[in-house]
């Protein structure tokens, strides 16, 4: 992964296993969100590969990895400001529908009952389970910080992700509002089955509740393994407190993102 | 007062009225519209066949502009394809009215789809240019295609027959034009409760995400812009009976301003704003012209200012709509109901 | 019919002469753009009424040549001023497509105005530059043109030079380039954005004093606008150099197309490589392409 000449991806190596939760750390510009794009189809690395199941996604656009079970949430929210809370939810599902242009027009038979059950399924396994009941009919634009960042979560939910991606779900969040998002991440993992990717600033929150840390600087992995092991490892203590990235464990081997 | 109501499905959650008071003022509209006739003189019949027509094509566009996102400078052009689908068709092969209107939807769609396709590449403000563009092609292909669209001098039309029924005044031309119009904009209001409505505003809000989501912002954008453009067909099929002659001069480029301008007016996004901006942005020439006669006794020559004052005005109306109340007529049509729905406190 | 040498040289001239014209329109549109980043669809609408301004002036008022032009140039910047202050301030933090929308009113307005003051009639400005015909070599070139090619392009060359090494022009970049950062270093950036369309007002007023001369004017004559869109569009929104040369050419294609093919051909052609350039190559030929971000 190049931008111009810089580098910002390097020899970078991530296995998720499936089930868990996986927690992508790093200083600031260490490559995390990068590594992010690059494993949701929004960016393109010109070296490495992406693969899901062992099947080489490396090459499908960003909205077709929906289809295949990806769904992120992203840094600076990225919901649809002008639409309610239960219509962002509702996108979330658009890959999944099949209503056409005539059956809308005429909002009858299919597309009714299609509607009708998206409705039904989303308020029973989205909108009740976050707890976004009181808020369904709100448009997103006026809503706090922190619900908006649910609401994200909600609407990636709705995509019935296999992989969830979150990038930094808590950024910003006050104590309580974490412990919230922690828990709803856990419970998504736990009834749903779901794969969690996530980046994160708050190391608290990530040794809680990650099976498994990566950690990055300047583009390149300088550790990986359970949150213990990361947080005894001295290149990480080095990372955090100071001094320039360690080369030493730079592989020679072309980066390899793998997913499940 | 009304503090919310209650639903008991989700099914009238979703209903095209939410309220039995929307359900109400829904009944009396229609009833107006059946009604009005038996008082309409044929002037205020003529006035109400082109609003009616200015909400259609209004409609289509505000789906594009209002709730896709996608600025057209050339709505105008592709009513003109419309009319001249009609005047076309009828003039030529004596085609059936509701078949001709079809067809100047589905014309009028086609191009649209192809003025769309350059938004594969590009994006925003260059594609409105884009539009700019092609309308001014398609005015040069009417002028200078004389064959089919007659040149400079245009297309004459036939009086629209129904069943043998000539529809050859405002007054009977209404029995054809206000289903179209009711059914059109129903349609709309229904696209909206869908996937493919909330695609159109997923990208307008953000496209990026949209994509991610996996919306495919190319279909998206033609399936706009080819909706759009069939409205506006209809509406320029429509507009062909009324006036019964069609020239490279009916659809000059202040229309598709004047368009613009009732989607902004009446507030983007919303299906009753689009009506909104229709009937007042159609209203307004006409509330001018009134005037101006009114003032004659005093400025013999009021008239000759007409059309100056009017596209200050339309200019004006755009700027201080876009300024001061971004979301339109709708917007403060929302207040009102408000303010009356929680009266007598203030909110 | 066989086409002379002397006739594509003749055309040739003339075309770069209205080419220079739609250059120097061409970078008051980009002074604009690279200030406040406003696509503004009324540059042509700007042109018209300076030269009507002009017309009051110098027609009206029947002042001297030596008066009318400042007056109608600081009349102009004022109109400008006061367009960017009401009509475009208000909007500079919203969504650029509402301003580019107010743009759109605004040549409705400027028409209206125009057609209410001086009524729809075309009118001829009064002849103030030398009647005599320039002859370079066997090309024969009509005075008017080949005088507002000279000073079309003498005050572009200012422009440029006064961009390049003034304080303001410096302002101007950095205001361009980042709005925030500009500020925070003591850049009057609503001062900037003022004097960006004062100044393009003034540009546009005095390239409408000289397409007047040449072609008379009318409330019609913002269409003049349409060509120096497609010029824009083809140079880069946000580049001077850019908005010379795409001018230079669109001003040559139309009188070639024009003469060669006939008039209703010339904005069939340059259209169609707007559409082209847009499609191939969107920000232009020698616009910044802008990288997308999340």
């Amino acid at each position: 992964m190049q931008f111009g000449g810089v580098k910002a991806l390097d020899g970078i190596e991530l296995h998720v296993e499936p089930g868990s939760i996986t927690a992508l750390i790093g200083p600031n510009g260490a490559g995390k969100t990068s590594a992010f794009n690059s494993i949701s189809g929004f960016y393109k690395p010109k070296t490495g590969r992406v693969l899901l199941d062992g099947q080489d996604i490396t090459g499908v656009p960003a909205r077709d990895r929906a289809k295949l079970g990806l769904a992120r949430t992203f840094q600076n929210i990225a919901l649809f400001r002008g639409m309610t809370v239960l219509d962002n939810i509702k996108l979330g599902r658009h890959a999944h529908l099949t209503t056409g242009v005539f059956d809308a027009f005429l909002y009858w038979g299919k597309a009714r009952r299609e509607e009708m059950e998206l409705r039904a399924e989303i308020e029973r396994d989205v909108i009740d389970f976050l707890e976004l009941d009181h808020i369904r009919n709100v448009p997103v634009a006026i809503l706090p910080y922190g619900l908006q960042k649910k609401v994200e979560l909600a609407r990636a939910l709705a995509m019935r992700p296999r992989i969830l991606m979150l990038d930094e779900p808590v950024a910003g969040m006050n104590r309580e509002e974490t412990e919230d998002m922690a828990r709803a991440i856990l419970d998504v993992r736990d009834e749903w089955g779901v794969t969690v990717l996530l980046v994160e600033h708050d190391m608290g929150m990530v040794m809680d509740i990650s099976d498994h840390v990566c950690v990055l600087n300047f583009g390149r992995r300088i550790a990986a393994g359970t949150p213990a092991e990361v947080r005894a490892n001295p290149d990480v203590i080095k990372a955090y407190l100071g001094g320039s990235g360690d080369p030493r464990n730079g592989t020679d081997a072309a980066p390899v993102s793998e997913v499940a | 007062m009304r503090v919310a109501t209650a639903k008991e499905s989700y099914a009238a959650d979703q209903g095209l009225f939410k309220t039995d008071t929307q359900k109400v003022w829904f009944g009396l509209l229609l009833a107006a519209l059946v009604l009005f006739p038996l008082h309409g003189s044929n002037y205020w019949m003529f006035l109400a066949v082109l609003v009616m027509i200015n909400v259609i094509s209004t409609t289509g566009l505000n789906i594009l502009t209002g709730y896709t996102g996608q600025v057209s400078l050339g709505h105008a052009a592709f009513m003109a394809v419309g009319a001249y689908t009609v005047a076309f068709f009828d003039g030529r092969f004596d085609t059936p009215v509701l078949l001709n209107l079809v067809l100047a939807g589905a014309v009028a769609a086609f191009i649209g789809y192809l003025v769309g396709l350059p938004s594969l590449r590009i994006k925003g403000l260059y594609l409105a240019i884009a539009t700019l563009a092609a309308s001014v092609i398609l005015g040069f292909i009417f002028l200078n295609w004389t064959p089919v669209t007659g040149g400079l001098r245009g297309l004459n039309v036939p009086t629209a027959t129904i069943a043998g029924i000539e529809l050859a005044t405002p007054d009977r031309l209404y029995w054809l034009v206000m289903p179209i119009t009711v059914i059109m904009v129903l349609a709309a209001k229904n696209l909206f409760r869908t996937r493919v409505g909330r695609a159109f505003i997923a990208i307008r809000d953000r496209d990026i995400s949209a994509e991610i989501i996996g919306i495919s912002l190319l279909k998206y954008k033609l399936t706009s812009f080819a909706i759009s453009s069939f409205y506006a067909g209809v509406a320029g099929g429509l507009w062909a009976y009324l006036f019964r002659v069609v020239t490279p001069e009916s659809f000059p480029a202040l229309a598709s301003i004047f368009f613009l301008a009732a989607v902004i007016v009446g507030g983007a996004g919303t299906i009753i704003g689009g009506i909104f901006g229709a009937v007042f942005m159609t209203l307004i020439p006409e509330f001018l012209k009134l005037s101006a006669t009114a003032l004659v006794p005093w400025f013999p020559d009021a008239s000759i200012y007409l059309a100056p004052v009017r596209a200050i005005i339309f200019g004006l109306l755009i700027i201080g709509f876009l300024i001061f109340e971004p979301m339109g007529l709708a917007e403060m049509w929302r207040r009102t109901r408000r303010y009356f729905a929680l009266w007598p406190f203030r909110t | 019919m066989a086409i002379e040498f002397i006739d594509i040289v003749e055309t040739s001239l003339a075309g770069l002469g209205t080419g220079s014209l739609m250059a120097l329109t061409g970078v008051a549109f980009v002074i604009i753009y690279k200030a406040t980043k406003v696509i503004n669809l009324a540059i042509g609408e700007m042109l018209m009424i300076g030269a009507f301004v002009f017309y009051g002036f110098s027609a009206g008022l029947a002042l001297p040549i030596w008066a009318s032009v400042p007056a109608t140039l600081v009349v102009a910047a004022l109109i400008g001023g006061v367009i960017e202050r009401t009509m475009i301030r208000p909007l500079l933090k919203d969504n650029p497509v509402s301003v580019f929308m107010v743009t759109i009113g605004l040549t409705s307005v400027l028409i209206g105005v125009v057609e209410l003051v001086w009524s729809a009639e075309p009118r001829r400005l009064p002849e103030f530059l030398p009647q005599q015909p320039v002859l370079l070599g066997d090309a024969f070139i009509p005075s008017k043109t080949a005088y507002s090619f000279l000073i079309a392009s003498a005050v572009m060359a200012v422009l440029i030079t006064v961009f390049a090494f003034w304080r303001g022009g410096i302002a101007l970049r950095a205001t361009a380039t980042d709005r925030a950062a500009a500020s925070s270093v003591g850049i009057d950036v609503p001062g900037v954005f003022s004097f960006s369309w004062m100044l393009a007002a003034t540009v546009a007023a005095l390239a409408g004093i000289l397409v007047g001369s040449v072609g008379g004017i009318s409330s019609a004559m913002g269409l003049f606008g349409l060509s120096v869109f497609v010029v824009v569009i083809v140079g880069g929104l946000d580049s001077i150099l850019g908005a010379l040369i795409a001018g230079l050419f669109i001003g040559w294609l139309e009188a070639m197309v024009g003469r060669f093919m006939g008039g209703e051909f010339k904005l069939l052609a340059t259209f169609s490589i707007l559409l082209i350039v847009l499609v191939v190559r969107p920000y232009g030929l020698f616009g910044t392409h802008e990288i997308e971000r999340l």
